[in-house]
């Protein structure tokens, strides 16, 4: 079997198996259905609170800013979905030596590290936010390359998420305890759901260059919305391979660091 | 097959002093203790044996399992499994091994078993037909059909330890690790686990690495023992020669139903109950055999019995005096 199937008919395992685990608890399974769609409405009802007092924020108007926070919430969303439980398990896993088994497996342990887990309760949301994306994607009459791309710009604007919080989730095996870690990324998604232009000096610089979590949802839209503004986008791919990079020289010495725990 | 020369494997903790005060004092200071969990540890074990590691809690039993595994990294040393260095952890050397810990699980806890397996179908890359053949010889070797399609959270301890070997069998791994498989088990479930290793051994002929408090573990499956004691090896042989580690007398024990003269037991180092109704001697095989028959002569015996388990008395004896081991 080649490497690229293999690696899929495990995914299709870990759908099935976190599928077969969400649906075991059907009330939890309801309630983070809830949870999702009541933070969906009160991040656009933010919105709409803000336009009724101004007219534009920046040089975006409102249904701009609705679309920028429609595609901040998809990228939360897929990243809920696909790759967010294993951030919150890996705390619990290292310190009680479950990675064992995930060291023993013949694949890239990284793989299992970061994707085992999904999120199955998130795809109710997942559909939501994409049905109110392609809603304010009508609004502002978008034309048929801009539909086009935007999958493309939902994609690298995710990867780009899902490396810098690996990056971020990897520190655990120097801290250990894991929540200080996830309360970091946390307060950078918060951070990432405004666009660039409402932050100002350092700060700006630091959070587009060092963490670079406002070029997630900024740079796709500042292009989409004009093609000729893609200098951003162009350094959100540069910096995907960049923390690619990071993620794989921090896994190196994470590995390392595993000391399992005591039975 | 295993080979280890020189292994250490050192783990640093931080003391804390108790109480809030010593919490606050640790943000700054904090005294760092090394603890040799193994050391200078040489093995060699050819392909197909069952080996026993014993040795106290803390002996560094499971250290050695991991660092045969490739889960943690030496700290010096080298250890080589099956041609393969266990830490560069090439996939190929993956596939050869498999670990079973009775305190940690592969399966899935909030989903039936047979999910976990065909998740673990696909990382081993097994097919339809070997799948199906394998999971329906183990599942009714190991007598668990009916629960291959229950929650794990919903099964015993010791059905889930039936499953756990079960989910490590499924690639038919060249090396078996069982890290205290039956740990917690009743006895029923002990034997039933013990009974599959001994077919599954005979069927398949993978080498196994066997660690176990319990010595009815060993004494049915392995043939040779290596002791570990403060992560140092203290013994390495068959275990016939470790039943004979502190000496070759026989233990023998006898109930009677008067008490009898104490002064004939007192060549023998008796050890009496307090109702002078038992009695326990140390006698040399020679002796055995006459010494028995005139004690039967002599006195009203209602009971007697030899020693089933030697190794668990000189575990037990060698746990409580180390230093006895020095004296060899």
């Amino acid at each position: 079997m080649n490497t690229i199937k293999h690696y899929l008919e495990i995914y299709r395992n870990f759908v099935a198996t976190s599928t077969a685990e969400a649906l075991s608890f059907r009330l939890n399974f309801l309630m983070i259905t809830i949870v999702d769609t009541f933070f969906l409405i009160s991040t656009l009802g933010s919105a709409y609170v803000l336009f009724s007092h101004v007219e534009t924020i920046g040089p975006w108007n409102r249904d701009q800013l609705l679309f920028f926070l429609c595609f901040m919430l998809a990228v939360d969303d897929f990243q809920n979905l696909f790759v967010t439980n294993n951030f919150w398990m890996l705390s619990s896993d290292l310190k009680e030596g479950n990675l064992d088994y995930v060291f023993l497996k013949p694949v890239k342990s990284l793989f299992p590290l970061f994707f085992k887990y999904l999120r199955i309760a998130s795809l109710g949301s997942v559909v939501s936010t994409i049905i109110l994306l392609i809603y304010f994607g009508l609004r502002l009459d978008f034309e048929l390359l801009q539909w086009a791309l935007l999958p493309l710009l939902l994609l690298l604007a995710l990867t780009l998420r899902s490396l810098i919080e690996m990056a971020i989730a990897l520190l655990m095996f120097w801290t250990t305890e894991g929540t200080g870690i996830n309360f970091i990324r946390l307060q950078l998604q918060s951070v990432s759901r405004w666009p660039d232009f409402i932050y100002k000096g350092l700060a700006k610089k630091a959070l587009l260059t060092l963490v670079p979590v406002l070029l997630i949802g900024s740079a796709p839209l500042r292009f989409l919305f004009d093609f000729e503004q893609w200098q951003m986008l162009a350094l959100l791919i540069v910096l995907c391979f960049v923390f690619f990079f990071v993620v794989r020289t921090m896994w190196t010495g994470a590995k390392y660091r595993y000391e399992s725990a005591s039975s | 097959m295993i080979k280890t020369q020189q292994l250490v494997k050192n783990f640093v903790s931080y003391k804390k002093k108790p109480g809030i005060m010593g919490s606050i004092e640790s943000l700054w200071k904090r005294e760092a203790v090394t603890k040799n969990a193994v050391e200078r540890f040489d093995l060699e074990i050819p392909s197909g044996q069952i080996v026993g590691l014993l040795g106290p809690n803390g002996a560094g039993k499971t250290t050695l399992m991991k660092m045969f595994t490739g889960i943690i990294v030496p700290s010096s040393g080298e250890v080589e499994v099956l041609g393969h260095k266990p830490f560069d952890r090439d996939k190929d050397f993956r596939r050869k091994i498999a670990l079973v810990m009775g305190q940690k699980s592969q399966l899935w806890w909030d989903i039936p078993a047979m999910d976990s397996l065909h998740l673990i179908k696909a990382y081993y890359e097994i097919s339809d037909a070997d799948f199906k053949e394998r999971v329906e010889l183990m599942a009714e070797l190991l007598n668990v059909e009916e629960l291959l399609h229950i929650h794990v959270r919903r099964l015993s301890l010791g059905e889930r330890m039936k499953l756990e070997l079960m989910a490590s069998l499924l690639h038919k791994p060249e090396i078996l690790f069982l890290d205290e498989p039956t740990i917690g088990l009743d006895l029923i479930a002990q034997d039933a686990i013990r009974d599959f290793i001994k077919s599954y051994h005979a069927k398949y002929k993978p080498t196994v690495i066997l660690t176990s408090h319990y010595m009815q573990d060993v004494q049915a499956l392995c043939s040779r023992l290596v002791l570990i004691m403060g992560g140092k090896k203290s013994f390495d042989g068959p275990i016939g020669e470790f039943e004979r580690l502190l000496g070759s007398d026989k233990i023998v024990s006898f109930n009677f139903s008067s008490e009898p003269s104490r002064d004939f037991f007192n060549a023998f180092q008796p050890k009496w109950s307090d109702n002078g109704l038992q009695v326990e001697i140390a006698i040399s095989k020679e002796e055995l055999c006459p010494f028995c028959a005139k004690v039967l002569e002599q006195f009203e015996v209602s009971d007697f019995q030899t020693e089933k388990l030697p190794i668990e008395r000189i575990m037990k004896e060698l746990m409580m005096r180390p230093e006895l081991l020095n004296d060899r």
